[in-house]
């Protein structure tokens, strides 16, 4: 990496780092909590985004995966008392990492069934996969069963959360511009052209899976340790819709289509919260009328700099 | 002989698509593959570079048999398939595909020269997403995009299919500059006038069977096959 593109990414990081005392200082813990929120569900719809808007599989189960990094972590801060290092920020990190490479084992389990299936055969395979998950979860009393897993330290705040959020951005946008992204975009082409082009489709929809998993455990790890409770209710079927509808919102295989997904969905149920029960009504009327005017999601295929610099030229 | 097939039998289900068929295409040779629809063609190709399970046979590229390799693993031989339908990546843009052309190995600064002193047109239209050029520029992108790889064999499924009778003429063109430059083609027509035009030898397919076989001059001539492919009352 350029030291440009080094310097600024360090920037970034400071300037998160200095906006989140700014934020706990002047900010009210209503606000922080909706924006921290709105972060994990960026990291959550990027990730989706690589297999439903770049590799062309539909995944249902996403919530899964998120549950898997979720528990994984919290598992290591919790349950298992190994040593009170996974008490501190740092343990906690190390911890979340943890339960995104679980994750992301689960996703190369479930990534194999994708070699044979596709659409929606594949979709059903892998909601299946997410209730397994949490049913599983519902059963080990060791993880609290139904009675969910409290007592999770609280250390993920608004730094650790966007940190992530620009972590998964760089790394899911430098592989989108490698030629690794490039085949895997090709498979959602055309995977008959794919393989004719040496592509070892087998392989990329694997790692698409993969890697998508890993960023939805990290999420996890970090909705754990934000809201320092789970339970399998927070990783339920629904949970996978909402992904899936900010990465359709924002835009099939636009990663800043499914950061604005993420905060839409996010951000849209607690604003129309004066309207009590009706935002229920009113949240999915905003969703239908935007699929109307942008059928192909706010975005497109597109990003956001590049639709700019096509009204800029043309 | 760099592809030589013997008894090639390929089914779809229960139904046998290919029967115990032999051809070969010969290094440096232009060889089409003519019949009807439904005859068969596309099948063989697709068996051919392992985009389908052959029932039985054997299938030997550049002196190695290759009829249980996969796909991806055959392109890295230096065999490149341009499919029907051309099969372009719609939604990159034409650059992006030429570079998935090259994927399996580094693309060195004139290749996409070269390619685009072929088709100039490309060079235009780099920046555009695939998706909207013509079936004619799709054609040519699909050409380029299977040249990338450096074959030693170019398989071309129906290059002619929806283009106008002048695009296919210097499509066809340039087919023959590209074998003339040294890459063999097998081809598969359904056009079987302009194909044996450009073609050193040719066979003709009927129902997964090899029913002529000859030199493509002796084929345009021949009364049975002008009868069947070529318009000929």
């Amino acid at each position: 990496m350029k030291i440009i593109q080094k310097s600024i990414l360090l920037i970034i990081a400071l300037a998160i780092f200095g906006l989140n005392y700014f934020l706990e200082d002047n900010v009210d813990g209503y606000v922080l909590r909706v924006i921290i929120n709105c972060g994990i569900g960026m990291i959550l719809a990027m990730s989706l985004n690589l297999i439903n808007g770049c590799a062309g599989q539909f995944s249902l189960g996403h919530a899964g995966f998120m549950g898997v990094g979720a528990y994984a972590s919290a598992l290591i801060t919790t349950v298992l008392t190994l040593s009170p290092f996974f008490k501190t920020d740092l343990g906690v990190g190390c911890a979340i990492l943890t339960g995104g490479l679980a994750a992301a084992v689960a996703g190369y389990l479930v990534g194999l069934p994708s070699l044979r299936l596709r659409g929606d055969y594949l979709a059903i395979v892998t909601l299946g996969f997410g209730e397994i998950i949490r049913i599983c979860f519902l059963n080990f009393e060791q993880v609290g069963g139904a009675r969910g897993l409290p007592g999770i330290p609280r250390v993920a705040n608004f730094f650790w959360v966007y940190l992530w959020v620009v972590v998964t951005f760089v790394a899911l946008l430098r592989l989108l511009r490698s030629s690794y992204g490039r085949a895997i975009l090709s498979v959602r082409e055309n995977e008959i052209a794919a393989e004719s082009m040496g592509i070892n489709i087998a392989h990329y929809k694997i790692v698409a899976f993969v890697i998508s998993s890993f960023f939805a455990g990290i999420a996890g790890g970090l909705f754990a340790h934000f809201q320092s409770f789970i339970d399998p209710n927070s990783f339920v079927f629904n949970k996978s819709v909402e992904v899936v509808i900010m990465v359709v919102i924002g835009g099939m295989g636009s990663l800043s289509g499914a950061m604005l997904g993420g905060i839409i969905v996010t951000l849209l149920p607690e604003l129309l919260r004066a309207f009590d029960n009706y935002r229920m009504v009113i949240f999915p009327l905003i969703l239908i009328i935007l699929m109307l005017v942008r059928p192909r999601g706010i975005f497109g295929h597109k990003e956001i700099w590049e639709l700019f610099r096509k009204k800029a030229s043309s | 002989m760099i592809l030589s097939i013997k008894n090639l039998s390929v089914n779809y289900g229960l139904i046998p698509a290919i029967r115990n068929l032999s051809m070969e295409v010969g290094q440096g040779e232009t060889v089409a593959l003519i019949g009807a629809n439904g005859a068969g063609k596309t099948t063989i190709l697709r068996a051919v570079s392992g985009l389908i399970k052959l029932a039985s046979g054997s299938v030997v590229f550049d002196g190695q048999d290759i009829a249980r390799l996969k796909s991806h693993l055959i392109v890295r031989r230096g065999m490149s398939h341009v499919p029907e339908r051309r099969g372009i990546f719609a939604n990159l843009t034409v650059y992006e595909n030429l570079l998935m052309g090259a994927y399996i190995r580094k693309l060195l600064p004139g290749d996409l020269d070269e390619v685009y002193s072929l088709f100039p047109i490309l060079l235009e239209r780099k920046k555009q997403i695939a998706g909207t050029l013509s079936g004619g520029e799709q054609q040519m992108l699909a050409i380029s995009r299977a040249l990338l790889s450096k074959p030693k064999l170019m398989l071309l499924d129906e290059p002619s299919l929806g283009l106008a009778p002048q695009i296919t003429k210097s499509i066809f063109s340039i087919i023959q500059k590209i074998n003339k430059a040294g890459t063999t083609v097998l081809l598969v027509e359904q056009n079987a006038q302009a194909a044996l035009k450009i073609s050193h030898r040719g066979y003709v397919l009927e129902v997964g069977e090899i029913t002529h076989t000859d030199t493509s001059e002796a084929l345009l001539t021949n009364d049975a096959v002008r009868k069947a492919y070529l318009g000929d009352h």
